[in-house]
């Protein structure tokens, strides 16, 4: 969440963790960088071994994703992420001590199994570019993560593009797939649209 | 009592499976050398191998199991008998088959078809398992009975007396599939199967009637969990979870719908 002050955006970070019953789920992660005025969050796939990872790195990653070429800033990340699933791919896993033997290779397959669809988060992150009474925002989006703008009565401004496709396809899956990526091109409002 | 409840540790899934294992199991599955038993037990197999990777949580470099699935397993033919130690949690289940060699240690050796017998074991232990403080939130418990018909006995009145057993969450429903038999609907495989909605699809065979009428309604949750998993893609609203099973690879996805247990409401919402 950001707000306006001095021409200047303020942001608010928020890091999970949630709750439900006995599960802790701690794969979301909201960064706001000021001084580059960027916004990421990332939402990272409960049902993917080290989604909390892929979100950090991703937040993390995300001022540098408007530095330069958007779509190669993208392939930079992505492979960083499958480079760390493949590693996962081939790495031992501990299980608890005397488990039979049999039951240790079944579940080794199994990790390895789970390991392919390691490493999994949406994405939407924006900078923003204050003007006297508009917002320049360009943002780049993976996923089912949305962008929304909205003034300080609640109203919406703007949101990620109309007829954004909200693929479930989360961002850097297998194989590098970056098909679902979107990158605005800029987009304005501000105070009276 | 909505069908709604997802799985989960604290609200773990029960699945009781009842397996004909008559002498007519020894005969090989149509389009296949192998006899029925065989492909049951490495289905049964296979399923079990998901249920427990659904379970596994890979932290780190550590693979932890969490208990989300137990399973309770009848065989039967002219008698009644539990597989190993009963109720089992997914770990047990699994070890349990790896080490008799990936088997169920079925035949088709167990003389005649007392479906009603079988299905009363079922209620004995299901009646209370739906009290027990592990399944009383849970989603309700699945039965899956799975036949090569002909059943010397009628199930109807007892399986009537488990589909009103119920967690807070809903009624106990039960899953028939039926080895062999020839129905009115017309379909190809998993990939176009409709499901039965109304008993006139399952053509005149008493067997069939009788199954069909024995099996629950599908709820909504598991109707679109069969979607999503591509079991049965194009399964209608309101079919009962009866199966006639034609192919080995319709054995196959009718054996995967216990995969189809618990809601997965909040599976978009990360």
């Amino acid at each position: 969440m950001a707000s306006v002050s001095n021409n200047y955006y303020e942001g608010v970070d928020a890091v999970s963790p949630m709750y439900e019953g006995e599960e802790k789920k701690d794969q979301d992660r909201a960064v706001w960088f000021p001084v580059s005025q960027t916004a990421c969050v990332c939402d990272g796939v409960t049902s993917s071994p080290c989604a909390e990872e892929a979100a950090e790195l991703v937040t993390k990653f995300s001022p540098a994703l408007f530095s330069g070429d958007v779509e190669q800033s993208m392939k930079v990340i992505s492979d960083l992420l499958v480079v760390l699933r493949t590693e996962k791919l081939h790495s031992e896993v501990n299980l608890v001590a005397n488990m039979p033997v049999k039951m240790r290779e079944i579940l080794q397959e199994t990790a390895r199994e789970k390991a392919r669809y390691s490493y999994q988060t949406t994405l939407v992150a924006a900078k923003f570019v204050l003007e006297d009474t508009m917002v320049v925002s360009s943002m780049v989006w993976c996923g089912d993560s949305v962008f929304l703008a909205f003034d300080s009565k609640g109203q919406l401004l703007a949101s990620s593009p109309a007829g954004s496709e909200r693929s479930k396809c989360a961002v850097m899956k297998t194989n590098n797939d970056l098909s679902s990526a979107k990158h605005s091109g800029n987009i304005t409002f501000g105070p009276g649209e | 009592m909505n069908h709604g409840e997802k799985i989960s540790r604290a609200e773990p899934g029960l699945i009781v499976f009842i397996v004909d294992d008559s002498g007519s199991k020894a005969d090989p599955l149509p389009g296949t050398s192998d006899p029925k038993y065989q492909w049951v037990e490495r289905f049964i197999g296979v399923i079990l191998r998901e249920l427990l990777a659904k379970s596994t949580e890979l932290k780190g470099d550590t693979a932890k199991i969490k208990p989300w699935y137990y399973i309770y397993i009848i065989i039967y033919g002219s008698k009644p008998q539990v597989w190993a130690a009963g109720q089992m949690d997914i770990q047990a289940a699994v070890e349990k088959y790896a080490d008799d060699g990936n088997s169920l240690c079925l035949g088709g050796k167990s003389g005649g078809t007392d479906a009603a017998a079988a299905f009363q074991k079922a209620y004995e232990y299901l009646k209370e398992a739906v009290k027990d403080e592990h399944f009383r939130t849970s989603f309700p418990p699945m039965v899956f009975h799975l036949t090569d018909g002909m059943s010397a006995t009628d199930a109807t009145p007892i399986a009537e007396q488990i589909k009103q057993l119920s967690t807070e969450d809903g009624n106990v429903l039960i899953v028939n599939a039926y080895i062999g038999t020839e129905t009115n609907l017309n379909y190809r495989g998993p990939e176009d199967f409709p499901g039965y909605v109304d008993v006139s699809e399952v053509g005149p065979n008493e067997d069939n009637v009788r199954l069909f009428n024995m099996s629950s309604e599908a709820p909504a949750c598991i109707r679109q969990n069969l979607i999503d998993d591509g079991i049965f893609p194009n399964i209608r609203e309101r079919s009962r979870l009866f199966s006639d099973v034609r192919t080995k690879d319709m054995l196959k996805h009718v054996i995967q719908v216990v995969g189809s247990l618990g809601s997965r409401a909040e599976r978009t919402t990360r």
